[in-house]
């Protein structure tokens, strides 16, 4: 027996896996005639790159002279090949993108020729947080591509990679980045404890991450940031901050993070430290307005018009006239209303979101208004309200102040202003308890820290900022700074 | 753990479901009264007037006035309210009114409701009639609602006129803290428009002396510093009119031979914008001394005279108290009427206009 039974065991081997392989959807076989005998050449057709395949290996395999399957690896132009007498691998191997080409009576027998196809979105200007000035790339998909838009710009020794797999069925691979001598080593050990220790089956978005390893899950604040900008990340690593990149999610974490950098859109660091402070207090002023300004209305309307200006009674009083509700009746109806367009406008394709927004904006506002359902100053205030929660640079930051309006109008209408500030209170406390990998939330407002408001409700010129912020602990808390040259 | 936060929201929940239908004030299901007016009904009863404005479109109001009489102004609001088609509420009251009548007789207890109602502003304008509130109420006819009228009437007569800044809070102050005496404006009517007519000067709580109104430059600056203030004087030479006087007052306050001497240092400085007589700035110093000798005069006439009535509206007691530790209430009182009260005025003309 000896050889030529061993030969026969092996080719009943491959028949088998032929026949089973060939019950799989796309299975390409294909089979060459060589002095030795029999090839025969299988893949996949959706995991492999057909123009490699039909430049590289096709021709080799038909026109070079080899005599086994070592001697043809010599000749294919990729790395990573493998040559194997191992059958049994061979299904996990087409799946994962390779081709197999098998020879008869030779060992080993089979080569495994790596061509996946890489089918990914190219990097793009960033949509979410679009800048008019600075750089105009923003993450992909992809994790390689993004670690290396963030390479690009962190070239030093010093930035640490650890990549984790993280999913049962997914296999989801998540790097944490940190830049060695600057971030404290607490944060990236909490970071990726929290992360090896996530037990669910499919990681498909960095949000997963973002949810499965907040602080308070119950939490409406999410307290992880994500950005789509590589200049954001290399801007907050050089900080002394961690980031958490995850394979097919074109945004990445950012942590640890305070409330306040929820509102600074990170083009406020390309324009004027005035300019970019003015705006980011616009902003924040636009969230408070946002948040209080209907519960206000309510409140004031149903118990305290002794607070309402003379001169603004008047206009209050007509505007109402026509309408038969209650000022909560009113105001919930339009907030409900305005909450409809959003949600029908970001589910449609854009082009009818757009129409959507407008007939809803101008036909339905002005018919309710017209029809004697609510009042004209309330539809502009909730219309302001609706415009100041937008100018939140983090969407996620958004929804939660769409969020806790409704539950701020309920108490206002029960218990009025009274009521309000002790529901405010309420938030109040909930923010101070919050924690980012385990560092406070509402940072540098409680604890009181004053050094670190340099960078949170103005932005100082950038010589005036030579000490990272404290909330993240960095490990070298001074920032190099050159020479003075007005000295 | 997790029960905690169940049993905490719940509680939430309950107590809004069952306070859901609290009392509420909606703020067009209410009247709002805007100025109430009293008067002295026969036996001892209280005569409300009260305006609650409708407010009508594009702007315009229309006033409602009420008027009953009761013995306490509750009393009042229970009668009003059988006639007003919403309820009746206090919250935005901005004026009240008092006949002359019910402030000989001492306003301590008709304004005694203002002070307890926590909805009412305590910068609230209080002002005595000559003739019947009610009378005074419903001959001002007006397109803004007579709250907003009388309201913008006082404003300007404080901030620009000779009016000084007299609310329910100062009233008060002065008829609790026993240092001082207050005063209100008097409104009097003039064919068919109310007029501010004259100060009303108080002892204690009673009506005992007026002013009018075209004198009360001088008392405004011997009783505060005024921001924009006029002053008219006449000489035999010339008119003149000084407008944006500005002044600061500064009380110095010395014990000789066991009584206080007091000095009111008052320095004015003003521009000229009318003038009849011949160039002003050759007649500069001439004009300066000239009014501030008019002014002294002046002053001196108004102490003399609260020295005369025993009062002081000046809150020179006030000031002694908070500076002298001899203060003695009874021999303060005793010494006041007379006392030597000196008045020092300054005045300097900062500007001649377009003109020389």
């Amino acid at each position: 027996m000896t050889k030529k039974a061993s030969q026969k065991k092996a080719e009943r081997d491959f028949d088998r896996l032929l026949k089973k392989l060939k019950t799989k959807d796309g299975f390409m076989h294909y089979q060459h005639d060589h002095p030795q005998g029999t090839m025969h050449l299988g893949y996949l057709k959706t995991a492999v790159d057909p123009e490699k395949l039909e430049k590289y290996i096709l021709p080799r395999m038909q026109e070079y002279i080899y005599n086994d399957l070592s001697e043809l690896n010599q000749f294919i132009p990729f790395t990573k090949t493998e040559l194997t007498n191992d059958s049994s691998q061979i299904q996990e191997k087409l799946v994962n993108g390779f081709v197999f080409i098998y020879m008869a009576n030779t060992r080993p027998s089979f080569l495994l020729i790596p061509l996946p196809l890489d089918e990914k979105r190219q990097v793009a200007i960033p949509e979410i947080e679009f800048s008019v000035v600075g750089p105009k790339e923003a993450f992909v998909e992809d994790i390689d591509t993004n670690l290396n838009l963030i390479r690009k710009r962190l070239t030093i020794p010093e930035l640490h990679v650890r990549k984790l797999k993280v999913g049962t069925i997914t296999k989801t691979e998540v790097a944490v980045l940190s830049i060695d001598g600057i971030s404290d080593e607490e944060n990236v050990n909490t970071a990726i404890q929290r992360i090896e220790g996530v037990d669910i089956d499919q990681v498909i978005d960095s949000s997963y991450i973002q949810q499965t390893i907040a602080d308070n899950k119950n939490s409406p604040f999410p307290q992880l940031l994500d950005t789509e900008r590589p200049d954001r990340i290399a801007a907050v690593l050089a900080e002394g901050k961690i980031a958490i990149v995850v394979d097919g999610s074109p945004h990445v974490l950012i942590g640890p993070t305070t409330l306040i950098e929820f509102f600074s859109a990170f083009e406020d660091y390309f324009l004027n430290w005035m300019t970019a402070s003015a705006f980011r207090m616009i902003r924040i002023v636009a969230v408070f307005f946002s948040i209080l300004i209907t519960p206000m209305y309510v409140a004031v309307l149903t118990h305290h018009f002794e607070i309402v200006p003379q001169a603004l009674l008047t206009t209050l009083i007509n505007s109402r006239a026509q309408v038969p509700f209650p000022p909560i009746m009113e105001a919930i109806l339009l907030e409900f209303t305005i909450e409809l367009l959003r949600e029908a406008g970001a589910r449609l394709p854009t082009k009818i979101g757009q129409t959507i927004g407008i007939v809803g904006g101008i036909v339905v506002g002005t018919a309710a208004v017209d029809a004697g359902m609510t009042s004209n100053v309330l539809l502009i205030l909730i219309a302001l309200a609706a415009l100041g929660s937008f100018t939140t640079p983090v969407y996620k930051m958004g929804n939660t102040i769409r969020l806790i309006r409704f539950p701020l109008l309920l108490i206002s209408h029960v218990y009025g202003m009274i009521g309000l500030a002790v529901a405010i209170a309420f938030i109040m406390v909930h923010l101070l308890r919050l924690t980012s990998l385990g560092r406070p939330f509402f940072e540098p407002i409680y604890p009181f820290r004053p050094a670190d408001f340099k960078d949170a409700l103005i932005r100082l010129p950038f010589d005036k900022q030579k000490k990272r912020p404290f909330q993240v602990r960095p490990d070298k808390v001074n920032r190099p700074v050159g020479k003075d040259h007005t000295k | 753990m997790n029960l905690k936060y169940i049993v905490a929201f719940g509680l939430v929940i309950t107590s809004l479901l069952i306070n859901v239908s609290m009392p509420s004030k909606v703020i067009d299901k209410i009247n709002m009264i805007t100025v109430s007016g009293y008067d002295k009904a026969e036996q001892n009863r209280i005569k409300e007037t009260v305006v609650a404005p409708t407010y009508l479109e594009q702007g315009t109001v229309e006033d409602h006035v009420y008027t009953t009489s009761a013995d306490t102004v509750y009393g009042n609001r229970v009668k009003l309210n059988s006639k007003a088609s919403e309820q009746l509420l206090n919250g935005k009251l901005r004026v009240a009114f008092y006949s002359e009548e019910l402030a000989k007789q001492g306003l301590k207890t008709p304004i005694e409701f203002l002070t307890r109602d926590t909805s009412i502003d305590s910068n609230l304008f209080l002002a005595i009639t000559k003739v019947p509130a009610v009378e005074l109420i419903n001959t001002v006819k007006t397109k803004k609602g007579k709250g907003v009228y009388f309201e913008d009437l006082f404003e300007h007569n404080i901030i620009h006129g000779n009016l000084p800044d007299v609310s329910l809070k100062t009233f008060e102050d002065s008829l609790k803290g026993e240092t001082s005496d207050p005063f209100l404006p008097m409104f009097g009517i003039e064919g068919e428009t109310a007029k501010l007519e004259s100060l009303a000067f108080f002892k204690d709580d009673r009506l005992v002396d007026t002013l009018p109104i075209t004198q009360a430059d001088v008392f405004k600056m011997l009783y505060e510093n005024v921001g924009d203030g006029t002053y008219q004087y006449k000489s035999d030479d010339y008119n003149i009119s000084v407008e944006n006087m500005e002044s600061t007052r500064k009380i110095t306050a010395e014990k000789k031979n066991g009584s206080p001497e007091m000095t009111l240092d008052v320095r004015m400085t003003g521009v000229v914008r009318e003038y009849t007589g011949e160039q002003v700035m050759d007649q500069k110093s001439k004009i300066e001394t000239d009014i501030a000798q008019d002014f002294t005069e002046k002053a001196n006439r108004i102490i003399k005279s609260f020295q005369e009535l025993n009062i002081d509206p000046l809150k020179l007691e006030d000031f002694f108290k908070s500076k002298h530790r001899s203060y003695n209430q009874d021999q303060f009182k005793e010494d006041y009427s007379d006392m030597t009260i000196k008045v020092k005025a300054d005045m300097r003309l900062t500007g001649t206009g377009t003109r020389r």
